[in-house]
This record gives structure tokens, C-alpha cells and sequence, in this order.
């Protein structure tokens, strides 16, 4: 995983597990993998991913079923398409609609480029 | 007092053992080829002894000061050398944290310079002796005599565990060329004992005789066991004994203070 | 866990490398330990294997002060220098005499560090390169399982391929019961396992925080054009113009950046040390 230069790593684990629920990769219900698991496979402190599993625990994402570990959360696409949502608005939108205002791009212009784009991913 | 009691609490005679496997399995080649070196070395120096001695009596001196030399030389250089990795870099961090106590590596030092090297140094000895016999068959190729020329068997025991007390001390004290600088210090010390013994047998007897008798002892003192019995004395000994514990003591104390600046 | 109270050191009778130098390492924690050539890093880490004395103060690990260095001592620590000797002999051979001195060595937990490594136990110590002798101890000493591991320099040496799989150890390996210090230079090699950072410079100690607590109190920002006098704590030239340090005024934390966060505290020495307080 290549991590962003802005954003603490704990959060940005945080949205790669949000992603992989909306990508149906975890499903709810599953058992979510141990903290060392993951600290491995992300290369990461296992602290880390301590604070990661208490932030998604904290939004209902994830829950603790005593003396088993933790599963993914009934709804948790829902609950996580919500989250990575207002990530996205909070956080990216305003730094793409200050490129759109400073290149004076139109929202016609805009329009078709997205068709242009979900049009090649469908072919894919 | 304290730290000593807490190395007895913990110690192992396992790790000892580990230890000597370290050190075995650390200098396996240069252990081995010596060996077979110092094989070839003693059975080429007895056909020669046997070729050229001319009687019985010079052939046991000549292998008596063959005997001596090598057992010398050889305890020295293994005896400084034995702690070495303490000493040189850049190893010397991994051998010093390596965990075992102060105590143990001492122990580990004495039994293989006092008892391992003189039982390898004497199937060797004999191996090569058994070596020479076919190329004697008219003859009977004398044994060993251990003490020739009467110095006593105490002292010479003395001295084949006083080496290695000595160069142990003197691998750990000298941080470079520790084998040539122990035998400087043995030499000074040796003077100053000497100086020492004179003095002690003038106050027991003070005439001329007795110091000419010890910087220049005739043959005739060797023979009639003159000698053996002043090496031999109780004095002699309990100060022999003194003195290696001390330089044991110094050994040990040497190995808890060393450092890897 | 391991506990160094006002320790001073210095190699010669004028220099002291530390003075009155006191830090608190605590387990399940991966410290960072951060500094300019010759700040006394690998001093530190020798002064805690027991292998240098300190002149005044003192280092306690479990209880046992360094000074006793004696088996018990010893046991619960391991440490990998940046330069080392290893003997003329088979890995297998190393392991076989090596490890009986570690009561928790795992024979197999090594065969495995070994193979993520890819190096074959048959090979010969002194037939290996650096970096492939440096896997060898770094394996071991994981193995070992001792609660004080000193890393000076681990990712030196080793090519992009290891460095992962080292990453991978460490995060394996770092249990609460454990304490890592790992000095490097490399700061991206390894920043993302540390819990913890500690600065330190000739007698000084210039920050001694967790990185959450770091990324609380401080931000990195970019600037299109040169930052104003007050704007920063600390600002360097980017690649796309300046990054500054700043005072982190939201709740969030961001994601420190090790190399700039260094550069500012050596160069803004007075500024960090009212931020951090790193002697509290």
C-alpha cells in the first residue's frame, strides 16, 4: 500500500478498509483479518492498525464479538459509502473545484468528460 | 560482592560447555592445522634427537627443553588469544553481548588451556612418538623422562598452569600485541620475584652463596634435588598459589569492566 | 523497560558525548532514534547492551543495572551493530553453536525469516555480502525473541526487495511485551512502524515524542511561494516549491514527514524544545 503524504496512516487505512467493503472484497459479516495480519501485510506498526480498528469500531463499521475478534458490520457498505463520501467533499472536492475555477472548465465540458470516463471503465 | 553473588545464582555449567563449543567451532581451522603442524614438528625434532643425541641422558634433556619450549610457546599464544573477539573489532560487540556470565567465560578459558590443551598437546606428543619407533627398530627409542634434570613435579605443574593463568590475564590487560607485551611484564615480574626469593633466603642465610646458588645454579644442585626442594618448598608454593588466584581474580575482573569503545 | 537516568559519557576526558542525559524506553513500543553523524546513537544503543559504561548515571533494563552485565542481564537483549564479524562458518553451524545462549530461540521462526530473506541456511557466513550476512543476524536476532531489540542501521546495506520483508518482521515481531530502538538515517525506510521518535544531538536530547502526539501538535503544508517570516516554524524548498511546518490548529492528524520534521528541529532547536518540552 503507498501511502498519502498528507493524512495520519491510521486514517488512510481506515479509507482502504472502507473501499475494500464498498468493492465487496469484505463483506458484512466476515471476519476481519488480526492486527498483526494486516500490520504485515501493510507494512505498518501494529499500533497503527490498533487506532485503525478502534476509528472503524468508533463509526459502527465493525464489531467486537466477544472472545471471537472482529467482523465487518451489519450495513457497513452503506455506513462506509457514507464515510468515503464525506471524506471526498470535505476534503478533495474543494481542491478539484479550485482547479475548475482557476482553468475555467464548464460543467458541460465536465459532463462529458465523466461520460468519457465511466464509458472506458465499462468497457474494461 | 554483590554482582559476584549474582553471577553464582545464575550460573550454568551448560553455557560453559556452549562456550567452549563457541570457541572450538570459532577457530575450528587454525585449531586443526596447528595441530597436524606441531604433529609433524615433534616427530621430525625426535628423529633428529634420535639421530644426533648422543646418550640417553641428553636425549631426555633435549626432549625435556623440546617439551617445555613447546608447551610454552603454544599455551601462550592459545592462552591470549582466547578471549580475542572482546578485544578486536568490529566482532567485539557481538561477542561481549553475547549472554553469559563473567564467571562462566573464565571457567570456559580455564579448562580449555589447563586441562583440554594438555591432554591434546599429550596424545599428540605421544602419537608422534609412536610415529618415530619403525624408523627405530634396532634401537628403543627412550620415553619422556618428565623431569630430568630434577626441578620437581610440583613446580612444573606449576608452571604449565601458570602460563595460561598468565597470558590470559595478559590477552585481556593489553589491548595491542598482548603476547609479546605479557612476556615483557612476566620478565619484569620474574626479576622483581627474584629479587625477592634472594632476599628471603639471605634472611634465612646470609652468605654470598645464596644468591650465586640461585642466579647460577650448578648442575650439581639439579642433581642432588637442591633445586627441586627450593621450588618445591612450602613457601614457594603457597606463594605460587597466591599469586595465580590474584592474577585470576584480575582475569575476571578484567573480563566485567571490558568495553567496546 | 529500559530506563537511562542521568547518564553521562564521553569517549575522551574533555568531550562529553552526554550529559545528565535521562530517557524511558518503554515496551510494546518501536522507537525511533534519530540524529546527525557522531550524536552518540550507537553510543546509546552500546551504552544499553552493557557494553560501554556509563561515567555517572546510570542504564537499568528490568531491574538489573548495565553495570552487572552478567547472564540475566544479557539474556533479554540483542543487538545488531552496523558493522560485525561473523565466523568462518555454515548458517546452520552460526545457529546450531549460537543459539543455545537464548532460552526463547526459535529454530524455526528463524528458518522462516531466513526464507523470506531467500537465503539458503547451507551458504557459508563469509562467502556472503553485507547485506546478506546483515539478513542472517537480523533473522537471528528476531529469532532470539528477547524483549530489547537494538537495531543500528538495520535497512543499511540491504537491497528494496529485503527492506519490505524486514518492514514485515518488525510488524510481526512487535508485541507489547517488546521494545524495538532502531537508529537509522534512512527515515522512509522504516517510518511507518514507528511508534516514537527520539532526537538527539551532541549532549542534547531534541524531541522524545509519540508520532501521534507529533502529528497532534504539528502540520506539514505546502506553499506555492516562499512562507512568510512567521508563517512556519520551520520551511524547506520541495520539489513543487515549500513545505513549512506549522502549528497543527485542527483536530486531525496528518502524516508526519520524518525528513522535513528533522531538518527543522536541528536547524529550530529553541522552537521544537518550547513545543515539545522533550525533558519533561
Amino acid at each position: 500500500m503507498d501511502f498519502r503524504e498528507t493524512q495520519a496512516i491510521y486514517l488512510q487505512i481506515v479509507e482502504w478498509i472502507c473501499e475494500q467493503i464498498i468493492l465487496e472484497v469484505w463483506h458484512s459479516g466476515d471476519k476481519i483479518p488480526s492486527v498483526r495480519e494486516l500490520a504485515v501485510e501493510l507494512e505498518v506498526n501494529p499500533n497503527t492498525i490498533a487506532r485503525t480498528y478502534e476509528q472503524l469500531q468508533s463509526m459502527d463499521l465493525v464489531v467486537n464479538k466477544r472472545g471471537i475478534g472482529l467482523f465487518v458490520a451489519d450495513h457497513s457498505k452503506d455506513k462506509a459509502t457514507k464515510y468515503l463520501k464525506k471524506q471526498f467533499i470535505e476534503k478533495n472536492l474543494p481542491q478539484m473545484f479550485n482547479y475548475i475555477k482557476l482553468l475555467d472548465i464548464s460543467m458541460e465540458e465536465l459532463n462529458e468528460l465523466y461520460h468519457t470516463f465511466t464509458n472506458k471503465q465499462q468497457k474494461r | 560482592m554483590k554482582s559476584f553473588s549474582s553471577q553464582i545464582q545464575s550460573f550454568s555449567f551448560h553455557r560453559v560447555i556452549s562456550l567452549i563449543l563457541e570457541y572450538y567451532h570459532r577457530d575450528k581451522k587454525t585449531l586443526l592445522i596447528s595441530a597436524i603442524a606441531l604433529y609433524l614438528f615433534l616427530f621430525c625434532s625426535l628423529l633428529l634427537f634420535k639421530r644426533y643425541g648422543e646418550s640417553d641422558k641428553e636425549n631426555d634433556i633435549l626432549q625435556y627443553a623440546l617439551q617445555v619450549g613447546c608447551i610454552y610457546l603454544i599455551s601462550s599464544i592459545l592462552s591470549v588469544h582466547y578471549f580475542c573477539t572482546l578485544r578486536l573489532k568490529p566482532g567485539n560487540i557481538s561477542a561481549l553481548s553475547l549472554p553469559c556470565n563473567a564467571i562462566e567465560r573464565l571457567l570456559s578459558a580455564v579448562i580449555v588451556t589447563m586441562i583440554a590443551f594438555p591432554v591434546a598437546y599429550s596424545l599428540i606428543y605421544v602419537a608422534s612418538y609412536f610415529s618415530t619407533l619403525p624408523f627405530f627398530s634396532s634401537y628403543t627409542l627412550r620415553f619422556y623422562n618428565f623431569d630430568p634434570i630434577g626441578i620437581g613435579w610440583i613446580s612444573i605443574i606449576g608452571t604449565f598452569i601458570g602460563t595460561p593463568v598468565l597470558f590470559l590475564w595478559g590477552g585481556l590487560f593489553f589491548k595491542r600485541s598482548p603476547w609479546i607485551k605479557t612476556i615483557l611484564a612476566s620478565i619484569l615480574y620474574s626479576g622483581i620475584n627474584t629479587a625477592i626469593t634472594a632476599a628471603v633466603f639471605y634472611v634465612i642465610d646470609p652468605t654470598w652463596d645464596s644468591f650465586k646458588f640461585l642466579l647460577v645454579p650448578k648442575e650439581a644442585a639439579y642433581q642432588n634435588g637442591e633445586i627441586a626442594s627450593i621450588f618445591n618448598s612450602p613457601f614457594y608454593i603457597v606463594w605460587s598459589i597466591v599469586l595465580l588466584t590474584c592474577m585470576l581474580l584480575a582475569s575476571y575482573h578484567l573480563l566485567k569492566e571490558k568495553e567496546v569503545k | 523497560m529500559v530506563e537511562i537516568n542521568d547518564l553521562s559519557f564521553g569517549y575522551t576526558r574533555k568531550e562529553n558525548l552526554y550529559q545528565q542525559f535521562s530517557i524511558y524506553f518503554k515496551s510494546g513500543q518501536i522507537y525511533g532514534l534519530l540524529g546527525q553523524n557522531g550524536s552518540g546513537k550507537s553510543t546509546l544503543m552500546k551504552i544499553i547492551a552493557g557494553l560501554i559504561y556509563p561515567d555517572s548515571g546510570n542504564c537499568v533494563v528490568d531491574g538489573i543495572d548495565s553495570k552487572e552485565r552478567n547472564y540475566n542481564y544479557l539474556h533479554n537483549l540483542y543487538i545488531i551493530p552496523e558493522e560485525f564479524d561473523l565466523p568462518d562458518m555454515t548458517i546452520a553451524s552460526y545457529v546450531r553453536i549460537y543459539a543455545p545462549f537464548y532460552d526463547a530461540f526459535s529454530k524455526d521462526q528463524f528458518a522462516t525469516y531466513l526464507k523470506e530473506f531467500d537465503i539458503s541456511p547451507e551458504e557459508k557466513l563469509h562467502k556472503l555480502s553485507y547485506g546478506n550476512k546483515k539478513k542472517v543476524l537480523l533473522s537471528f536476532g528476531l529469532a532470539t525473541n528477547v524483549r530489547v531489540l537494538l537495531l543500528d542501521e538495520p535497512t543499511n546495506g540491504l537491497d528494496i526487495p529485503s527492506k519490505k520483508t524486514l518492514r514485515q518482521l518488525i510488524a510481526a515481531a512487535a508485541t507489547p511485551e517488546r521494545c524495538f530502538i532502531i537508529s537509522t538515517h534512512q527515515v522512509h525506510d522504516l517510518e511507518n512502524l514507528l511508534d516514537h521518535l527520539v532526537v538527539i544531538s551532541k549532549n542534547k536530547l531534541l524531541l522524545n515524542e509519540s508520532i501521534s502526539t507529533i502529528a497532534q501538535k504539528i502540520s506539514f503544508v505546502p506553499f506555492s511561494s516562499r512562507p512568510a517570516e512567521n508563517e512556519t516554524l520551520y520551511y524547506e524548498k520541495s520539489f513543487t516549491g515549500h513545505i513549512g511546518i506549522v502549528a497543527n490548529k485542527s483536530n486531525e492528524e496528518g502524516k508526519i514527514n520524518l525528513e522535513v520534521l528533522f531538518n527543522g528541529i536541528i536547524a529550530q532547536q529553541a522552537k521544537f524544545n518550547q513545543l515539545f518540552k522533550p525533558n519533561n
